[in-house]
């Protein structure tokens, strides 16, 4: 049957014959799973209003909205008890999402108290359906002290009134552990997929941090801010090392850097894909120097994704005034400190330790760079202050990618190639820098002029090194000459948004 | 080199499509029904897919061929899922641009054959047409008729100011 238009079946159908042409409609060969996985992908857990919109359209769409448990599985304190009745009778006995923010811990609007225990009196005999409990308020230990069956995910706040919780939390199936202000019995804690702590009322000892390490094989986030952490643990801790292969994101900020540094060198995790250390402003932090070499170790020692990982054999170093960045492949290793990697007051140590670092990398990983990729509002500081070392450590080095910044405040682009341009003097001995390269890419803001480029072409072609066959330039200034120049004598020379300008005789 | 091994699979109006197995095997049917039968050279009859559609999802199951398999317990309700989930891509949103009943015949094909990225394709698309729209104007894209009766309407209307009652 085609189907009638809306207006024609209106005007004169009854209500069985407007049924019955919704019953035929394209849209209504869908199984009722099926449309009730469509309204999953529309229906936003936290508003109810998308579910409402969608079971106002026809008797079909709301039989099948209001028989579907699994959509009716979120609960909010900011649900008003029409709506809490409607949700908890249309869910079943499906597992349940909790969201609890009383105000009374967080910077949102104090719900009154006969509210929340009123709440609190529908949901906590529910515990057993728990699914998701997202908990802000002063009551957490009417909610940690529960029999959690079902929980896989925790996230607790209590960023006001910092408070510990000393019972052993009992939630067999938490994955996700996320906590605010709030610290808890460590040692009660395993199998969890992803943790994050954030100022803990009392931080984990490093010994306890371990022994979470080990009781939890799966896991993949590790995230810690720690604050006025001490070294206690230290002593206690085992030598054994920790296998972590799912790890991939471990996060430390503001730790104690002499427990954490012991910690990371006995942390296997080969799939580790972000490694960031922030050493923030606090006067009760110590040196983080220590953590360069076990961190370094993460992307220098592994080699098992070199032959998947398209990306290996690519190292990029970026650094700002306050960030340096280390990435071999996929694998990103962060330093965050105001003071420390600063380059002006401390640049032997920085450069000690990245020697160091690399002296521990792989034969494999030091074969398969071939291209350094140098970023960050510190190029020129980088590229000369760096090079040398980068070069004895990767001999096989034959294209550098150089983004000049917009805090690049030297005009001229030149100026960073300078290093290439001629051999230098290294312990005595006259030698070029990357001698094996033979492309050199340039991404320049706006304003750089990139003739210097023409000048490195041209010295390392009459030098005793490889010749540079191909250049790109993005964006900068050049001048035709030089352009006309750099095309005569290279392979390939490619310009991308790059200006022209005309020399004044 | 030896050629990639095919099979043949017949649609529910007799049509026949000889494919490389790799493709295939996209869908969990058809590799369920290779392993349980063995390879052999009679068609695989697919009677719930005619051939304008096998041809379409044949041509999803090519361009991704290479794609690492979804893992089975990947839950579309858990946030993190929806959130990669409500992500089409390009090719995807231009494969799937054909008129609502291919739409829908796509998703039916998708989930008889257990074609779960594709099948999640679908159920995003009709879940985009649908997102930001009144109960009346998606009424007029699937031209259903509202078929409640006025008390009916009533009472949603009441259901749905508790949804807005915070």
């Amino acid at each position: 049957m085609e189907p009638t238009t809306e207006s024609a079946v209106t005007s004169t159908a009854t209500e069985d014959e407007r049924y019955r042409h919704n019953d035929d409609l394209p849209v209504h060969h869908l199984p009722p799973e099926l449309l009730c996985s469509v309204f999953k992908y529309f229906h936003r857990k936290r508003a109810y209003r998308g579910l409402f919109i969608i079971r106002s359209v026809c008797k079909y769409w709301l039989e099948i909205v209001d028989s579907s448990p699994e959509l009716w599985t979120f609960i909010s304190l900011t649900h008003n008890d029409n709506l809490l009745d409607m949700i908890l009778q249309k869910s079943k006995n499906n597992l349940l999402s909790i969201e609890y923010d009383d105000g009374r811990n967080s910077f949102t609007p104090e719900v009154p108290r006969e509210k929340t225990t009123a709440f609190l009196e529908r949901v906590i005999p529910l515990v057993g359906r728990w699914e998701s409990l997202h908990f802000a308020g002063t009551d957490h230990d009417r909610v940690l002290g529960l029999p959690l069956q079902s929980l896989e995910t925790l996230v607790i706040s209590s960023l006001l009134h910092r408070t510990h919780h000393a019972e052993p939390l009992h939630a067999p199936r938490l994955r996700y552990l996320d906590l605010w202000g709030i610290s808890i019995n460590w040692e009660s804690l395993s199998d969890l997929c992803a943790i994050t702590i954030n100022w803990p009322a009392q931080s984990p000892a490093i010994n306890q941090v371990y022994l979470m390490f080990n009781a939890c094989p799966r896991l993949n986030v590790f995230a810690i801010e720690g604050r006025r952490m001490s070294d206690s643990g230290i002593s206690d801790l085992p030598s054994a090392q920790v296998f972590l292969p799912h790890l991939q994101y471990l996060l430390l900020f503001d730790v104690s850097v002499a427990s954490y540094s012991r910690l990371l060198s006995l942390i296997d995790a080969p799939n580790l894909r972000r490694l960031v250390v922030f050493r923030g402003f606090s006067p009760y932090m110590d040196d983080p120097d220590p953590m360069f070499e076990p961190a370094a170790r993460f992307f220098g020692s592994y080699t098992h994704s070199i032959d998947s990982d398209r990306d290996y054999g690519r190292l990029r170093i970026s650094g700002s005034r306050h960030t340096f960045a280390i990435s071999v492949g996929t694998c990103k290793v962060v330093f965050k400190s105001p003071h420390i990697w600063t380059w002006k007051g401390d640049r032997q140590d920085c450069l000690t330790n990245l020697s160091a670092a690399l002296s521990g990398f792989d034969r494999r990983v030091i074969d398969s760079v071939k291209v350094i990729h140098f970023g960050g509002t510190r190029v020129r500081e980088d590229l000369i202050t760096l090079g040398p070392i980068l070069q004895h450590h990767f001999p096989n080095v034959e294209e550098l990618v150089v983004t000049l910044s917009l805090s690049e405040r030297r005009p001229d682009a030149h100026l960073v190639l300078e290093a290439l341009k001629s051999p230098s003097s290294l312990k005595g001995e006259a030698r070029w820098l990357f001698p094996g390269l033979t492309t050199l890419h340039l991404k320049a803001c706006r304003e750089p002029i990139c003739d210097g480029v023409l000048g490195v072409v041209e010295a390392r072609r009459n030098g005793a090194v490889q010749a540079i066959q191909r250049v790109s330039i993005k964006n900068g200034r050049i001048e035709r000459n030089t352009e006309a120049k750099l095309k005569v004598g290279l392979q390939e020379f490619r310009l991308a948004g790059t200006r022209y300008f005309d020399t004044v005789s | 080199m030896s050629a990639a091994p095919q099979v043949t699979l017949e649609s529910s109006d007799g049509e026949k499509f000889k494919v490389d197995k790799e493709v295939a095997e996209r869908s969990v049917l058809i590799k369920n029904m290779i392993e349980d039968v063995g390879e052999s050279d009679n068609p695989i009859p697919l009677p719930n897919v005619n051939a304008s559609v096998l041809k379409k999802v044949l041509e999803y199951c090519e361009h991704h061929r290479g794609d690492p398999l979804p893992a089975a317990d990947a839950d579309p309700s858990n946030d993190d899922n929806r959130k990669r989930a409500t992500e089409i891509s390009d090719w995807d949103q231009k494969f799937i641009q054909v008129d609502q009943e291919m739409l829908f015949e796509i998703i039916l094909a998708a989930n008889y054959m257990d074609i779960k990225p594709l099948l999640d394709v679908g159920c995003k698309t009709v879940a985009n047409m649908i997102k930001g729209k009144t109960p009346e104007e998606i009424r007029k894209l699937f031209n259903i008729v509202n078929d409640f009766t006025p008390e009916e309407e009533a009472q949603i209307k009441k259901e749905n100011e508790w949804a807005e009652d915070r």
